[in-house]
Protein backbone atom coordinates (compact mmCIF):
# COMPACT_ATOMS: atom_id res chain seq x y z
CA UNK A 1 0.00 0.00 0.00
CA UNK A 2 1.34 3.27 -0.84
CA UNK A 3 1.51 6.08 1.96
CA UNK A 4 1.75 9.92 1.18
CA UNK A 5 1.30 12.91 3.30
CA UNK A 6 -1.92 15.23 3.57
CA UNK A 7 -0.18 18.48 1.83
CA UNK A 8 -0.88 21.41 4.05
CA UNK A 9 -3.80 22.70 3.11
CA UNK A 10 -3.02 25.94 4.22
CA UNK A 11 -0.51 28.08 2.28
CA UNK A 12 1.58 30.89 5.09
CA UNK A 13 2.19 32.90 1.98
CA UNK A 14 -1.24 33.54 1.09
CA UNK A 15 -3.30 33.60 4.19
CA UNK A 16 -3.51 37.24 5.34
CA UNK A 17 -6.04 38.97 7.21
CA UNK A 18 -6.67 41.72 5.77
CA UNK A 19 -7.89 43.35 9.00
CA UNK A 20 -9.44 46.79 9.14
CA UNK A 21 -6.84 49.48 9.81
CA UNK A 22 -8.99 51.06 12.49
CA UNK A 23 -9.22 47.69 14.47
CA UNK A 24 -5.62 47.05 13.83
CA UNK A 25 -4.58 50.38 15.21
CA UNK A 26 -6.76 49.36 17.98
CA UNK A 27 -5.67 46.14 18.52
CA UNK A 28 -1.55 46.67 17.95
CA UNK A 29 0.07 47.78 20.98
CA UNK A 30 2.60 50.96 20.21
CA UNK A 31 5.41 52.24 22.47
CA UNK A 32 7.43 55.50 22.23
CA UNK A 33 10.44 55.62 24.10
CA UNK A 34 11.71 59.41 24.07
CA UNK A 35 13.03 60.85 27.02
CA UNK A 36 11.06 64.26 26.30
CA UNK A 37 7.15 64.46 26.03
CA UNK A 38 6.02 63.20 22.61
CA UNK A 39 3.23 65.52 21.86
CA UNK A 40 2.18 62.90 18.99
CA UNK A 41 1.30 60.05 21.39
CA UNK A 42 -1.78 62.38 22.45
CA UNK A 43 -2.81 62.80 18.72
CA UNK A 44 -2.57 59.09 17.66
CA UNK A 45 -4.50 58.55 20.23
CA UNK A 46 -7.42 60.70 19.63
CA UNK A 47 -6.99 58.68 16.21
CA UNK A 48 -7.31 55.15 17.53
CA UNK A 49 -4.46 53.88 17.90
CA UNK A 50 -3.09 51.37 21.34
CA UNK A 51 -0.27 54.12 22.25
CA UNK A 52 1.91 55.19 25.29
CA UNK A 53 4.88 56.85 25.96
CA UNK A 54 8.16 55.41 28.39
CA UNK A 55 10.08 58.38 29.24
CA UNK A 56 12.90 56.19 30.62
CA UNK A 57 12.89 52.38 30.14
CA UNK A 58 12.31 50.37 33.32
CA UNK A 59 14.50 47.46 32.12
CA UNK A 60 15.87 46.13 28.59
CA UNK A 61 14.16 42.59 29.69
CA UNK A 62 11.48 44.15 30.20
CA UNK A 63 10.79 46.19 27.21
CA UNK A 64 11.37 42.92 25.08
CA UNK A 65 9.31 40.43 27.21
CA UNK A 66 6.33 43.14 26.59
CA UNK A 67 6.36 42.31 22.62
CA UNK A 68 5.43 45.29 21.79
CA UNK A 69 4.04 45.65 18.17
CA UNK A 70 6.02 48.56 17.42
CA UNK A 71 8.67 50.84 19.52
CA UNK A 72 9.52 54.34 18.34
CA UNK A 73 12.73 54.83 19.64
CA UNK A 74 14.38 58.17 20.17
CA UNK A 75 18.44 58.05 20.27
CA UNK A 76 19.52 60.33 22.61
CA UNK A 77 18.46 60.60 26.27
CA UNK A 78 17.02 57.00 26.06
CA UNK A 79 18.87 53.84 27.33
CA UNK A 80 21.88 55.64 28.80
CA UNK A 81 21.38 53.63 32.03
CA UNK A 82 22.31 50.21 30.06
CA UNK A 83 23.91 51.09 27.00
CA UNK A 84 26.38 54.24 26.26
CA UNK A 85 24.98 54.52 22.66
CA UNK A 86 21.60 55.55 24.31
CA UNK A 87 18.93 54.48 22.25
CA UNK A 88 21.12 52.82 19.66
CA UNK A 89 22.45 50.50 22.70
CA UNK A 90 18.57 49.77 22.95
CA UNK A 91 17.89 49.17 19.53
CA UNK A 92 21.35 46.73 19.08
CA UNK A 93 20.18 44.84 22.43
CA UNK A 94 16.28 44.30 20.78
CA UNK A 95 18.13 43.01 17.72
CA UNK A 96 20.68 40.64 19.43
CA UNK A 97 17.94 38.86 21.23
CA UNK A 98 15.65 38.35 18.53
CA UNK A 99 12.59 40.76 19.27
CA UNK A 100 9.95 40.31 16.80
CA UNK A 101 8.65 44.17 17.37
CA UNK A 102 9.09 46.41 14.42
CA UNK A 103 11.42 49.81 15.55
CA UNK A 104 11.20 53.27 13.81
CA UNK A 105 14.30 55.42 14.23
CA UNK A 106 12.64 58.55 15.78
CA UNK A 107 14.78 61.62 16.11
CA UNK A 108 15.91 65.00 15.41
CA UNK A 109 19.65 64.31 15.08
CA UNK A 110 19.48 62.92 11.32
CA UNK A 111 22.56 65.70 10.63
CA UNK A 112 24.76 63.39 12.67
CA UNK A 113 26.69 60.92 10.96
CA UNK A 114 27.82 59.16 14.21
CA UNK A 115 24.02 58.11 14.16
CA UNK A 116 23.85 56.56 10.78
CA UNK A 117 24.26 52.97 11.86
CA UNK A 118 21.05 53.69 14.40
CA UNK A 119 18.97 54.46 11.60
CA UNK A 120 19.89 51.87 9.41
CA UNK A 121 19.34 49.37 11.73
CA UNK A 122 15.70 50.25 12.28
CA UNK A 123 12.84 49.25 10.20
CA UNK A 124 12.15 52.68 9.47
CA UNK A 125 12.77 56.61 10.07
CA UNK A 126 10.37 59.72 11.97
CA UNK A 127 11.70 62.92 12.02
CA UNK A 128 10.91 65.25 15.25
CA UNK A 129 8.86 67.54 13.08
CA UNK A 130 7.15 64.77 11.07
CA UNK A 131 3.38 65.36 9.98
CA UNK A 132 0.83 63.70 11.72
CA UNK A 133 0.04 62.10 7.91
CA UNK A 134 3.74 60.61 8.33
CA UNK A 135 3.23 58.98 11.69
CA UNK A 136 -0.14 57.01 10.40
CA UNK A 137 1.78 55.92 7.57
CA UNK A 138 4.73 54.44 8.63
CA UNK A 139 3.11 53.39 11.68
CA UNK A 140 0.07 51.82 9.23
CA UNK A 141 2.51 49.98 6.81
CA UNK A 142 4.75 48.80 9.89
CA UNK A 143 1.36 47.17 11.53
CA UNK A 144 0.18 45.56 8.46
CA UNK A 145 3.61 43.66 8.18
CA UNK A 146 4.16 42.64 11.46
CA UNK A 147 0.36 41.47 12.05
CA UNK A 148 0.52 38.81 9.18
CA UNK A 149 0.47 35.33 9.91
CA UNK A 150 3.72 35.28 7.16
CA UNK A 151 5.94 37.64 9.75
CA UNK A 152 5.64 34.97 12.60
CA UNK A 153 6.11 32.55 10.16
CA UNK A 154 9.04 33.87 8.85
CA UNK A 155 10.38 34.90 12.41
CA UNK A 156 10.03 31.19 13.84
CA UNK A 157 11.71 30.12 10.54
CA UNK A 158 15.05 32.70 10.98
CA UNK A 159 14.73 32.00 14.60
CA UNK A 160 15.24 28.19 13.97
CA UNK A 161 18.30 28.63 11.42
CA UNK A 162 20.16 31.24 14.02
CA UNK A 163 19.56 28.37 16.78
CA UNK A 164 21.15 25.69 13.85
CA UNK A 165 17.65 23.61 14.59
CA UNK A 166 17.37 21.30 11.39
CA UNK A 167 15.66 21.30 8.31
CA UNK A 168 13.46 18.47 9.22
CA UNK A 169 12.37 19.42 12.83
CA UNK A 170 11.49 23.33 11.50
CA UNK A 171 9.11 21.67 8.54
CA UNK A 172 7.68 19.88 11.68
CA UNK A 173 7.37 22.97 13.58
CA UNK A 174 5.65 24.77 10.70
CA UNK A 175 3.51 21.52 10.04
CA UNK A 176 2.07 21.65 13.33
CA UNK A 177 1.31 25.35 13.38
CA UNK A 178 -0.95 24.46 10.31
CA UNK A 179 -2.51 21.76 11.86
CA UNK A 180 -3.25 24.05 15.02
CA UNK A 181 -4.91 26.14 12.68
CA UNK A 182 -6.67 24.16 10.86
CA UNK A 183 -8.33 22.18 14.29
CA UNK A 184 -8.76 25.73 15.77
CA UNK A 185 -6.45 24.99 18.56
CA UNK A 186 -5.47 28.64 19.83
CA UNK A 187 -3.35 27.36 22.72
CA UNK A 188 -1.36 25.33 19.59
CA UNK A 189 -0.20 23.20 22.26
CA UNK A 190 1.55 20.29 19.57
CA UNK A 191 3.58 23.26 18.91
CA UNK A 192 4.20 24.71 22.12
CA UNK A 193 5.33 21.09 23.20
CA UNK A 194 7.75 20.75 20.11
CA UNK A 195 9.29 23.95 20.79
CA UNK A 196 10.02 22.83 24.42
CA UNK A 197 11.76 19.40 22.98
CA UNK A 198 13.53 21.97 20.48
CA UNK A 199 15.06 24.69 22.68
CA UNK A 200 16.45 24.30 25.99
CA UNK A 201 16.41 27.87 26.85
CA UNK A 202 13.75 29.24 28.75
CA UNK A 203 13.57 32.46 27.46
CA UNK A 204 14.15 31.64 23.46
CA UNK A 205 11.32 28.74 24.11
CA UNK A 206 9.19 31.43 25.46
CA UNK A 207 9.91 33.84 22.81
CA UNK A 208 8.98 31.32 20.08
CA UNK A 209 5.78 29.99 21.66
CA UNK A 210 4.32 33.89 21.20
CA UNK A 211 5.30 33.59 18.00
CA UNK A 212 3.34 30.24 17.60
CA UNK A 213 0.41 30.90 19.09
CA UNK A 214 -0.04 34.47 17.31
CA UNK A 215 0.79 33.21 14.38
CA UNK A 216 -1.98 30.23 14.81
CA UNK A 217 -4.37 32.69 16.54
CA UNK A 218 -4.32 35.18 13.22
CA UNK A 219 -4.11 32.26 11.13
CA UNK A 220 -7.70 31.05 12.73
CA UNK A 221 -8.69 34.44 11.99
CA UNK A 222 -7.61 34.49 8.82
CA UNK A 223 -9.10 31.29 7.89
CA UNK A 224 -12.55 32.41 9.03
CA UNK A 225 -12.99 35.12 6.90
CA UNK B 1 41.01 82.71 5.61
CA UNK B 2 42.83 84.86 8.65
CA UNK B 3 46.80 84.13 8.75
CA UNK B 4 48.19 85.24 11.87
CA UNK B 5 51.51 87.99 11.50
CA UNK B 6 53.75 84.56 12.60
CA UNK B 7 52.67 83.11 9.42
CA UNK B 8 52.59 85.33 6.98
CA UNK B 9 55.80 87.10 8.39
CA UNK B 10 57.49 83.26 8.23
CA UNK B 11 56.36 82.72 4.45
CA UNK B 12 59.40 82.65 2.38
CA UNK B 13 57.86 83.35 -0.79
CA UNK B 14 55.91 86.31 -1.64
CA UNK B 15 52.60 86.41 -0.73
CA UNK B 16 50.08 88.70 -3.30
CA UNK B 17 46.29 89.66 -3.12
CA UNK B 18 44.43 87.37 -4.93
CA UNK B 19 42.42 89.96 -7.22
CA UNK B 20 45.15 93.01 -8.02
CA UNK B 21 47.99 90.50 -7.43
CA UNK B 22 50.05 93.17 -5.45
CA UNK B 23 52.43 92.31 -3.16
CA UNK B 24 50.43 91.62 0.04
CA UNK B 25 53.07 90.11 2.28
CA UNK B 26 55.91 87.34 3.08
CA UNK B 27 59.30 87.60 1.30
CA UNK B 28 59.87 89.93 -1.43
CA UNK B 29 62.34 88.75 -4.53
CA UNK B 30 64.53 91.25 -6.18
CA UNK B 31 64.66 89.57 -10.15
CA UNK B 32 67.82 88.68 -10.59
CA UNK B 33 70.14 90.29 -12.06
CA UNK B 34 71.09 87.85 -14.55
CA UNK B 35 66.94 87.89 -15.41
CA UNK B 36 67.22 91.78 -15.76
CA UNK B 37 69.99 91.35 -18.07
CA UNK B 38 69.02 88.69 -19.99
CA UNK B 39 64.84 89.23 -20.31
CA UNK B 40 63.92 92.74 -20.21
CA UNK B 41 60.84 92.40 -21.53
CA UNK B 42 59.87 90.38 -18.39
CA UNK B 43 58.73 86.89 -20.09
CA UNK B 44 59.18 85.57 -17.19
CA UNK B 45 56.84 87.11 -15.36
CA UNK B 46 54.39 86.69 -17.99
CA UNK B 47 55.45 83.07 -17.70
CA UNK B 48 54.22 83.23 -14.03
CA UNK B 49 51.16 85.10 -14.08
CA UNK B 50 49.35 82.98 -17.15
CA UNK B 51 50.28 79.62 -15.68
CA UNK B 52 47.78 78.45 -14.28
CA UNK B 53 49.18 74.94 -13.04
CA UNK B 54 49.34 74.38 -9.26
CA UNK B 55 52.45 72.09 -9.93
CA UNK B 56 55.86 73.11 -9.66
CA UNK B 57 56.97 73.54 -13.16
CA UNK B 58 60.16 74.41 -15.03
CA UNK B 59 59.92 77.94 -16.82
CA UNK B 60 61.99 77.99 -20.01
CA UNK B 61 64.86 79.95 -18.43
CA UNK B 62 65.73 76.40 -16.27
CA UNK B 63 64.46 78.16 -12.87
CA UNK B 64 61.26 75.91 -11.67
CA UNK B 65 58.68 78.14 -10.73
CA UNK B 66 55.42 77.16 -8.41
CA UNK B 67 52.35 78.71 -7.55
CA UNK B 68 49.86 78.23 -4.71
CA UNK B 69 46.68 79.37 -4.91
CA UNK B 70 44.73 79.64 -1.74
CA UNK B 71 41.52 81.33 -1.46
CA UNK B 72 41.96 84.30 -0.80
CA UNK B 73 46.08 84.57 -1.68
CA UNK B 74 48.57 82.92 -3.97
CA UNK B 75 52.45 82.36 -3.16
CA UNK B 76 54.78 82.37 -5.86
CA UNK B 77 58.02 80.96 -5.48
CA UNK B 78 61.32 80.21 -7.79
CA UNK B 79 63.02 77.36 -7.12
CA UNK B 80 66.92 77.11 -9.21
CA UNK B 81 67.24 73.24 -9.22
CA UNK B 82 69.78 73.95 -12.29
CA UNK B 83 73.08 72.74 -11.40
CA UNK B 84 74.99 73.44 -14.51
CA UNK B 85 74.01 77.46 -13.95
CA UNK B 86 76.28 79.71 -15.32
CA UNK B 87 78.25 81.64 -12.61
CA UNK B 88 77.04 85.11 -13.30
CA UNK B 89 73.24 83.87 -12.82
CA UNK B 90 73.76 81.44 -9.74
CA UNK B 91 75.88 85.21 -8.45
CA UNK B 92 72.80 87.24 -9.35
CA UNK B 93 70.46 84.81 -7.50
CA UNK B 94 72.17 84.61 -4.52
CA UNK B 95 70.60 87.36 -2.25
CA UNK B 96 67.05 85.55 -3.49
CA UNK B 97 68.12 81.81 -1.69
CA UNK B 98 66.03 81.11 0.83
CA UNK B 99 66.80 78.44 3.23
CA UNK B 100 65.17 74.75 3.55
CA UNK B 101 64.92 75.41 7.28
CA UNK B 102 62.79 78.43 6.49
CA UNK B 103 60.42 76.77 3.97
CA UNK B 104 60.15 73.43 6.31
CA UNK B 105 58.86 75.92 9.69
CA UNK B 106 56.81 77.87 7.02
CA UNK B 107 54.99 74.83 5.83
CA UNK B 108 54.98 73.60 9.42
CA UNK B 109 53.38 76.43 10.48
CA UNK B 110 50.66 76.82 7.59
CA UNK B 111 49.97 73.21 8.06
CA UNK B 112 49.22 73.91 12.05
CA UNK B 113 47.37 77.01 10.93
CA UNK B 114 45.39 75.14 8.42
CA UNK B 115 44.33 72.40 10.62
CA UNK B 116 43.47 74.90 13.47
CA UNK B 117 41.16 76.55 11.03
CA UNK B 118 39.59 73.47 10.39
CA UNK B 119 39.15 72.18 13.85
CA UNK B 120 37.10 75.56 14.53
CA UNK B 121 35.15 75.46 11.29
CA UNK B 122 34.53 71.76 11.89
CA UNK B 123 32.93 72.68 15.74
CA UNK B 124 30.93 75.87 14.12
CA UNK B 125 29.04 73.66 12.06
CA UNK B 126 28.77 71.19 14.42
CA UNK B 127 26.96 73.93 16.98
CA UNK B 128 25.04 75.09 14.13
CA UNK B 129 23.77 71.95 13.27
CA UNK B 130 22.84 71.17 16.54
CA UNK B 131 20.71 74.39 17.01
CA UNK B 132 18.73 72.28 13.74
CA UNK B 133 17.85 69.60 16.75
CA UNK B 134 15.71 72.66 18.16
CA UNK B 135 14.62 73.98 14.92
CA UNK B 136 13.07 70.41 14.30
CA UNK B 137 11.39 70.19 17.84
CA UNK B 138 9.69 73.98 17.03
CA UNK B 139 8.81 73.41 13.57
CA UNK B 140 7.08 69.79 15.06
CA UNK B 141 5.15 72.29 17.67
CA UNK B 142 4.34 74.29 15.28
CA UNK B 143 2.85 71.33 12.71
CA UNK B 144 1.50 69.61 15.57
CA UNK B 145 -0.74 72.77 17.01
CA UNK B 146 -1.90 73.55 12.99
CA UNK B 147 -2.66 69.70 13.16
CA UNK B 148 -4.62 70.30 16.27
CA UNK B 149 -6.42 72.94 15.60
CA UNK B 150 -7.44 71.21 11.69
CA UNK B 151 -8.83 68.05 13.95
CA UNK B 152 -10.54 70.03 16.43
CA UNK B 153 -12.65 71.67 13.87
CA UNK B 154 -13.67 68.38 12.43
CA UNK B 155 -13.77 65.46 14.79
CA UNK B 156 -15.70 62.13 13.78
CA UNK B 157 -14.19 62.13 10.69
CA UNK B 158 -10.67 60.73 9.08
CA UNK B 159 -7.73 63.33 9.30
CA UNK B 160 -7.37 63.18 5.97
CA UNK B 161 -11.01 64.68 5.32
CA UNK B 162 -10.70 67.33 8.01
CA UNK B 163 -7.77 68.19 6.96
CA UNK B 164 -9.44 68.81 3.59
CA UNK B 165 -12.00 70.60 5.14
CA UNK B 166 -9.89 73.06 7.09
CA UNK B 167 -9.61 76.57 6.20
CA UNK B 168 -6.97 77.70 3.56
CA UNK B 169 -5.44 79.99 6.61
CA UNK B 170 -4.57 77.18 8.96
CA UNK B 171 -3.75 74.75 5.93
CA UNK B 172 -1.24 77.38 4.99
CA UNK B 173 0.74 77.42 8.31
CA UNK B 174 0.74 73.49 8.31
CA UNK B 175 2.33 73.82 4.46
CA UNK B 176 4.71 76.67 5.51
CA UNK B 177 5.87 74.13 8.49
CA UNK B 178 5.83 70.87 5.57
CA UNK B 179 8.14 73.48 3.57
CA UNK B 180 10.40 74.36 6.59
CA UNK B 181 11.01 70.06 7.21
CA UNK B 182 11.76 70.04 3.46
CA UNK B 183 14.36 72.67 4.04
CA UNK B 184 15.28 71.21 7.08
CA UNK B 185 16.46 67.80 5.26
CA UNK B 186 18.17 69.32 2.50
CA UNK B 187 20.63 70.58 5.44
CA UNK B 188 20.29 66.81 6.59
CA UNK B 189 21.15 65.67 3.23
CA UNK B 190 23.91 68.26 2.50
CA UNK B 191 25.90 67.31 5.41
CA UNK B 192 24.75 63.59 5.82
CA UNK B 193 24.24 61.92 2.29
CA UNK B 194 23.57 58.49 3.84
CA UNK B 195 20.43 59.94 5.18
CA UNK B 196 18.99 59.88 1.63
CA UNK B 197 18.69 56.31 2.04
CA UNK B 198 17.50 56.10 5.57
CA UNK B 199 14.20 54.40 6.45
CA UNK B 200 12.43 52.20 3.58
CA UNK B 201 11.19 52.55 0.08
CA UNK B 202 7.21 53.67 -0.44
CA UNK B 203 5.80 52.99 -3.57
CA UNK B 204 5.26 56.74 -4.28
CA UNK B 205 2.73 58.37 -6.88
CA UNK B 206 4.78 61.10 -8.51
CA UNK B 207 2.25 62.97 -9.75
CA UNK B 208 0.72 63.42 -6.23
CA UNK B 209 3.76 64.50 -5.07
CA UNK B 210 4.97 66.93 -7.25
CA UNK B 211 1.09 68.16 -7.18
CA UNK B 212 1.68 68.94 -3.28
CA UNK B 213 4.85 70.49 -3.85
CA UNK B 214 3.08 72.61 -6.53
CA UNK B 215 0.46 73.81 -4.00
CA UNK B 216 2.71 74.09 -1.15
CA UNK B 217 5.04 76.44 -3.35
CA UNK B 218 1.84 78.81 -4.82
CA UNK B 219 2.47 80.90 -2.02
CA UNK B 220 6.18 81.63 -2.94
CA UNK B 221 5.08 82.00 -6.87
CA UNK B 222 2.19 84.63 -6.11
CA UNK B 223 4.98 86.62 -3.87
CA UNK B 224 6.39 86.75 -7.63
CA UNK B 225 4.00 87.07 -9.70
CA UNK B 226 4.54 83.63 -11.46
CA UNK B 227 1.99 81.43 -12.82
CA UNK B 228 2.96 77.80 -11.42
CA UNK B 229 0.64 74.99 -14.12
CA UNK B 230 0.74 71.46 -13.72
CA UNK B 231 0.63 69.82 -16.99
CA UNK B 232 -0.30 66.05 -18.09
CA UNK B 233 -1.42 62.78 -16.35
CA UNK B 234 0.64 60.00 -14.28
CA UNK B 235 -1.81 57.79 -11.91
CA UNK B 236 1.84 54.78 -11.33
CA UNK B 237 3.58 55.16 -8.50
CA UNK B 238 7.47 53.94 -8.07
CA UNK B 239 9.63 52.52 -5.07
CA UNK B 240 11.33 55.37 -3.54
CA UNK B 241 13.31 56.50 -0.60
CA UNK B 242 10.99 59.23 1.32
CA UNK B 243 14.28 61.47 0.75
CA UNK B 244 12.59 62.00 -3.19
CA UNK B 245 10.04 64.42 -1.44
CA UNK B 246 12.94 67.13 -1.75
CA UNK B 247 13.65 66.52 -5.35
CA UNK B 248 9.96 68.69 -6.24
CA UNK B 249 10.71 71.05 -3.65
CA UNK B 250 14.17 72.13 -5.33
CA UNK B 251 13.61 72.19 -8.78
CA UNK B 252 10.57 74.06 -8.26
CA UNK B 253 11.39 76.29 -6.04
CA UNK B 254 14.69 76.93 -7.92
CA UNK B 255 12.49 77.43 -11.16
CA UNK B 256 10.22 79.86 -8.90
CA UNK B 257 13.47 82.12 -7.93
CA UNK B 258 14.96 81.92 -11.13
CA UNK B 259 12.05 82.72 -13.23
CA UNK B 260 11.70 86.11 -15.32
CA UNK B 261 9.39 88.51 -13.58
CA UNK B 262 5.62 87.18 -14.36
CA UNK B 263 6.90 84.22 -15.94
CA UNK B 264 5.50 81.09 -15.80
CA UNK B 265 6.85 77.43 -14.17
CA UNK B 266 5.65 74.21 -15.99
CA UNK B 267 5.40 71.11 -14.10
CA UNK B 268 5.04 68.52 -16.75
CA UNK B 269 4.47 64.52 -15.62
CA UNK B 270 3.67 61.57 -17.96
CA UNK B 271 4.07 58.18 -17.80
CA UNK B 272 4.44 55.13 -20.59
CA UNK B 273 4.70 51.56 -19.78
CA UNK B 274 8.41 51.49 -18.24
CA UNK B 275 9.11 55.27 -17.02
CA UNK B 276 7.83 58.10 -15.63
CA UNK B 277 8.91 61.76 -17.04
CA UNK B 278 8.76 64.18 -15.15
CA UNK B 279 10.03 67.88 -16.31
CA UNK B 280 10.16 71.45 -14.49
CA UNK B 281 11.04 74.00 -16.85
CA UNK B 282 11.03 78.28 -16.54
CA UNK B 283 12.88 81.22 -18.29
CA UNK B 284 15.72 82.24 -16.44
CA UNK B 285 19.56 83.58 -16.56
CA UNK B 286 20.93 81.25 -19.56
CA UNK B 287 23.06 78.00 -18.15
CA UNK B 288 25.45 77.45 -20.96
CA UNK B 289 27.09 74.64 -22.19
CA UNK B 290 30.02 74.43 -20.45
CA UNK B 291 27.58 74.74 -16.96
CA UNK B 292 25.48 71.45 -17.66
CA UNK B 293 27.07 69.49 -15.39
CA UNK B 294 29.45 71.54 -13.21
CA UNK B 295 25.69 73.45 -11.43
CA UNK B 296 25.17 70.33 -10.12
CA UNK B 297 28.15 70.21 -8.24
CA UNK B 298 28.67 71.13 -4.45
CA UNK B 299 28.54 74.72 -4.31
CA UNK B 300 28.83 75.50 -7.87
CA UNK B 301 26.31 78.21 -9.35
CA UNK B 302 25.97 79.53 -13.27
CA UNK B 303 27.56 82.57 -13.79
CA UNK B 304 24.41 84.08 -14.63
CA UNK B 305 22.24 82.90 -12.18
CA UNK B 306 25.16 84.46 -9.47
CA UNK B 307 25.17 88.16 -11.75
CA UNK B 308 21.26 88.19 -12.11
CA UNK B 309 21.18 88.82 -8.31
CA UNK B 310 19.08 86.08 -7.05
CA UNK B 311 20.72 84.80 -3.88
CA UNK B 312 21.35 81.38 -3.78
CA UNK B 313 23.84 78.76 -2.38
CA UNK B 314 25.01 76.08 -4.64
CA UNK B 315 23.89 72.97 -2.61
CA UNK B 316 20.13 72.50 -4.24
CA UNK B 317 21.21 70.98 -7.17
CA UNK B 318 24.06 68.78 -5.67
CA UNK B 319 21.94 67.30 -3.11
CA UNK B 320 18.48 66.77 -6.06
CA UNK B 321 21.69 64.96 -7.90
CA UNK B 322 22.54 62.70 -4.76
CA UNK B 323 19.09 62.16 -4.16
CA UNK B 324 18.60 60.93 -7.83
CA UNK B 325 21.84 58.93 -7.65
CA UNK B 326 20.84 56.87 -4.40
CA UNK B 327 16.89 56.74 -6.05
CA UNK B 328 18.07 55.61 -8.84
CA UNK B 329 16.32 58.53 -10.89
CA UNK B 330 18.12 59.91 -13.62
CA UNK B 331 18.57 63.98 -13.93
CA UNK B 332 19.63 66.00 -16.81
CA UNK B 333 19.44 69.95 -17.83
CA UNK B 334 18.34 70.57 -21.40
CA UNK B 335 18.46 74.61 -22.53
CA UNK B 336 16.77 76.29 -25.71
CA UNK B 337 18.45 79.92 -25.63
CA UNK B 338 15.93 82.96 -25.63
CA UNK B 339 16.06 86.18 -27.47
CA UNK B 340 16.52 89.18 -24.86
CA UNK B 341 17.78 90.20 -22.00
CA UNK B 342 16.32 90.35 -18.07
CA UNK B 343 18.30 92.64 -15.97
CA UNK B 344 21.40 92.61 -18.36
CA UNK B 345 21.06 88.85 -18.32
CA UNK B 346 20.83 86.17 -21.54
CA UNK B 347 17.87 83.95 -20.82
CA UNK B 348 17.15 80.24 -22.29
CA UNK B 349 13.91 78.31 -21.52
CA UNK B 350 15.84 75.73 -18.95
CA UNK B 351 13.83 72.16 -18.63
CA UNK B 352 15.07 69.65 -15.59
CA UNK B 353 14.17 66.25 -16.78
CA UNK B 354 14.14 63.26 -14.74
CA UNK B 355 13.41 60.37 -15.66
CA UNK B 356 12.10 57.36 -13.38
CA UNK B 357 11.42 53.70 -13.64
CA UNK B 358 8.40 52.37 -12.30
Amino acid sequence: MLWWKKPPSIDFDTLEINLDIKELRKRARIIVIDDQEAEKVVDLKREGYTIEQWQSIPSLRQLFDEDFDLIILDIRGVGNEFSKDEGFGVLKYLRESGSNSRIIAFSGSTFDITANEFFSQADDTLGKDASLFEWMRKIDDLLREKHSVKNYRDYIRNYCKSLAISDSDRTKLESLIVEAIEKQDKKASSVVNKIASLISDEEIQKSMAVAAIKAVSLGIEAASK
Amino acid sequence: MNFTEELILSCPFPMVNHETMEFRDGLSHEVPAYCKKNFRRKECQEFHLNNTCEKPIECPYGFTALRVQGTFWQVFGMIDTSTKMPKERKNSNRSNVTSNTRITKWAETLKFQTQKIEEKSEQQTGDALYVLHDIRISNGQIKTNAEREIRNRNSGIDFGDAFDRAPSTLKSIYKASELLTGQLDMIDFYYNPSQITRGRKYYTHVYKLFDKIRRISQIKADARNIQLNMIGSSTSEAPLYESIAILPQILIDNAIKYSIPGGEVIISVTEDKRLINVSVSSVGPIIEEDEKELIFSRRVRGRYAEQSGVTGSGIGLWVASKVCKYNNVSLELKIEPREGMVNNTPISLNRFILTITK
